[in-house]
């Protein structure tokens, strides 16, 4: 999932990388301020060290899935819902630095887009449910599916958004493999989770519960907008780019950039999982200030 | 003279409601080499983290100097990317400046025989130079008491003879919790048995021993070839 | 468990000499230069980087080698884009990822690690930040080896199956979490209050 340099126009990752810089940096200033893990026994900085190399360890390990394949954690949504999303977001960030640097996964200029997908959009989405329903399995799963997913459609949007438009058959292929990466991760989460509750109970960061009302604003919002993504993406993408041709948007410039390369309406499908991502993103901030 | 350390019945529980230290009496004097033994979840780690300051329980604790802790895993202990910024780490929270930090870094390492890995990564050494350079870390600090736990651990016997040889020379009075017995016999004056949370021995190292059965190879033993 | 790139990073050479931040600068400018380029000048970016290898007195083909760990999800992107049509852009895409890939490894692997956070450090990245990344970078290797020690139990015992990996998680976790308390003792035992300087 991690976008390599040369696939993003610089608009697409000259934005991403501003976003990103403003949001980690706002996240690292305040970190003298995040609450939960000030105890006499633990450090905010050590502990984020080592929770990182932990995420780097913890995708070595493999889970089996049949037929001889196996699948590795990514880790997002664990690393949100056991330390919360600030923490998260920090410690994703950092690791996807040391990824890029040491191990060429994912790009030098595209961090920002990469930080964006992953480490901001993906720890927001994997942390609203259990934020807003509790621990149980449900949330956890849905925490670890909806981090992959809104990571993906991500990328999808970016790619597009650089005149890499990837349609048709494609695209499904695509989704479907976003679609199983989701589920495993859901999985793996859930398990993760519950093997910490038992082993590091108080490790888990505290949570201040959020009145009712607040809650099922959020829920409705975040529901209509994946209808919406789900419904649109759902129309045949050949019509719509037919509608686009129509209107005159061009589909593969000439150059290999321009200010609005690529831009489609076919985009509207990882649009509307754009904008899901987006307002869980802003829950998570909201969530923050409390 | 003033005892280095002083303590009377000194209690502790944790948050989980155990009960780790039930007053314990310890006192030592500046200089003293005192082997701490006694059963794993007898309290010995739990004793010692109030000895640096970093729990506090009820009861009298004085300490007439400063404590320098050596932790059983040298690697939880070399935090810093090189050699010589984690042992300048120590000065440079005493509020000397970067200079005067790597300066008493220095000589440090070199009283412990490592200064020719300043610039090396804590990953890449072996387990008797990262025990080396944790004890050099604390030197830095010009402790007056050095407490090391299990300060064998991992070390192959060259290793451990080395550690020998250097604890022996160094002045400071010296706490070593540890199972190896031969070490402590080589190296303490006096032994102190922990059980359940309170000091049950206070006495010469060869009489706790033999009092206790705490020797691997004891005579009369049918293990002992 | 040794890094590759990490003992290439101690090794000597002129390039390995330059200053931190004059190599990371470049870097930023050369693959701003890659993801602009038309076509043809990426040639030219392939020729400065071919110099630059040699400079480094790093094993070339190992080096070209392991750039080419993008290749396979590039290739993925690369396809989509041949099967829509357009081949130039197919290659191209190829082109500028294999280049820029190439770059970012030439740079880490001749600029060892404190120097480089050093110069992000001097570029005045949040210091919270670089304080993580030192911690992450002083630790992965060690927890990686514990991970691989539990796989490597696990596949002498008929590797892992869903729970247990599940499981093997969490042990790593809780013992990660362990040894980030042991090591705020350390530094609480040497006088840390709080804040690196």
């Amino acid at each position: 999932m991690h976008i390599p340099d040369g696939f993003l126009t610089p608009p697409v990752w000259l934005t991403l990388d501003a976003i990103s810089a403003s949001a980690i940096g706002w996240i690292a200033h305040r970190a003298d301020r995040m609450g939960p893990l000030e105890s006499p026994t633990t450090s905010r900085l050590p502990m984020l060290g080592v929770m990182g190399a932990f995420v780097f360890a913890a995708q070595m390990i493999n889970f089996p899935v049949g037929l001889g394949a196996s699948g590795h954690l990514l880790g997002g949504s664990l690393l949100a819902i056991v330390l919360g999303p600030a923490v998260a977001a920090l410690v994703m960030t950092v690791v996807l630095v040391l990824q890029a640097l040491l191990f060429q996964d994912g790009g030098i200029l595209t961090l920002g887009a990469n930080v964006f997908n992953m480490a901001l959009a993906g720890v927001a989405a994997g942390y609203l449910p259990t934020l807003l329903w509790g621990r149980s399995t449900i949330p956890i799963f849905l925490g670890g599916a909806l981090s992959v997913l809104t990571s993906g459609a991500l990328v999808l949007s970016q790619l597009n958004l650089s005149g890499t438009a990837i349609a048709g058959r494609p695209l499904s292929i695509a989704l479907a493999l976003f679609a199983l990466t989701a589920v495993l991760e859901g999985a793996i989460t859930v398990g993760a989770v519950r093997a910490i509750e038992r082993l590091s109970p108080q490790s888990f960061h505290a949570r201040s519960p959020i009145p009712f009302a607040a809650r099922a604003a959020f829920a409705s919002a975040a529901l209509a907008l994946a209808i919406c993504g789900a419904w649109i993406s759902s129309t045949s993408p050949d019509a719509l780019q037919q509608f686009a041709a129509s209107v005159g948007l061009e589909a593969h410039p000439a150059w290999p950039y321009a200010p609005l390369a690529g831009y489609e309406l076919g985009d509207l499908s990882s649009t509307g999982l754009a904008g899901l991502a987006f307002v869980f993103a802003i829950c998570a901030v909201g969530r923050k200030k409390h | 003279m003033n005892p280095l350390v002083d303590i009377r019945g000194l209690r502790y529980r944790y948050p989980d409601g155990t009960d780790a230290l039930r007053g314990i009496d310890f006192e030592m004097k500046p200089g003293e080499c005192v082997a701490l033994f006694g059963p794993n979840g007898s309290g010995k780690t739990t004793f010692i983290l109030h000895l640096s300051g970093l729990l506090q329980g009820e009861g009298s604790i004085s300490v007439n100097g400063k404590v320098g802790l050596v932790f059983q895993n040298s690697d939880d202990q070399l935090f810093m990317p090189t050699v010589i910024e984690d042992v300048a780490f120590g000065p440079g929270n005493m509020g000397l400046t970067v200079a005067e930090s790597q300066a008493r870094a220095l000589q440090a390492l070199e009283q412990v025989g490592m200064a020719h890995l300043i610039s090396k990564a804590p990953y890449h050494l072996s387990a008797g130079e990262k025990r080396r350079i944790a004890i050099a870390g604390v030197l830095a600090m010009d402790p007056d008491l050095l407490v090391l736990d299990e300060p064998t651990t991992f070390l192959d016997p060259p290793a451990e003879r080395q550690l020998a040889k250097l604890l022996r020379d160094l002045p400071q009075a010296k706490l070593l919790v540890t199972h190896n017995v031969p070490f402590a016999r080589a190296l303490a004056s006096r032994a102190v048995f922990f059980r359940e949370g309170r000091v049950v021995a206070d006495g010469p190292v060869d009489d706790v021993i033999t009092r206790f059965d705490w020797d691997f190879q004891q005579s009369g033993s049918p293990d002992r070839r | 468990m040794r890094h590759l790139v990490d003992q290439w990073s101690r090794r000597s050479s002129p390039l390995h000499a330059l200053d931190a931040r004059a190599k990371l600068t470049a870097l930023l400018l050369l693959l701003a230069g890659i993801s602009l380029s038309q076509p043809w000048w990426l040639l030219a970016d392939f020729a400065f980087l071919l110099t630059a290898t040699v400079v480094s007195r790093l094993p070339t083909p190992a080096l070209f080698k392991r750039a080419a760990f993008v290749l396979p999800l590039s290739a993925v992107i690369a396809a989509v884009a041949w099967f829509s049509g357009d081949t130039a852009r197919a290659a191209t895409l190829l082109g500028r990822s294999y280049l820029s890939a190439l770059a970012a490894l030439l740079f880490a692997a001749t600029t060892p690690f404190p120097a480089w956070t050093a110069a992000l450090r001097s570029w005045r990245i949040p210091p919270a930040l670089i304080s993580i990344l030192q911690f992450v970078y002083r630790y992965m290797f060690v927890i990686a080896e514990e991970a691989q020690t539990m796989s490597a139990a696990a596949r002498a015992r008929g590797g892992f199956r869903f729970s247990a990996a599940a499981a093997a998680i969490g042990v790593l976790f809780a013992r990660s979490w362990q040894r980030a308390e042991s090591v705020h003792r350390a530094m609480i035992a040497r006088g840390y209050r709080g804040r690196f300087t």
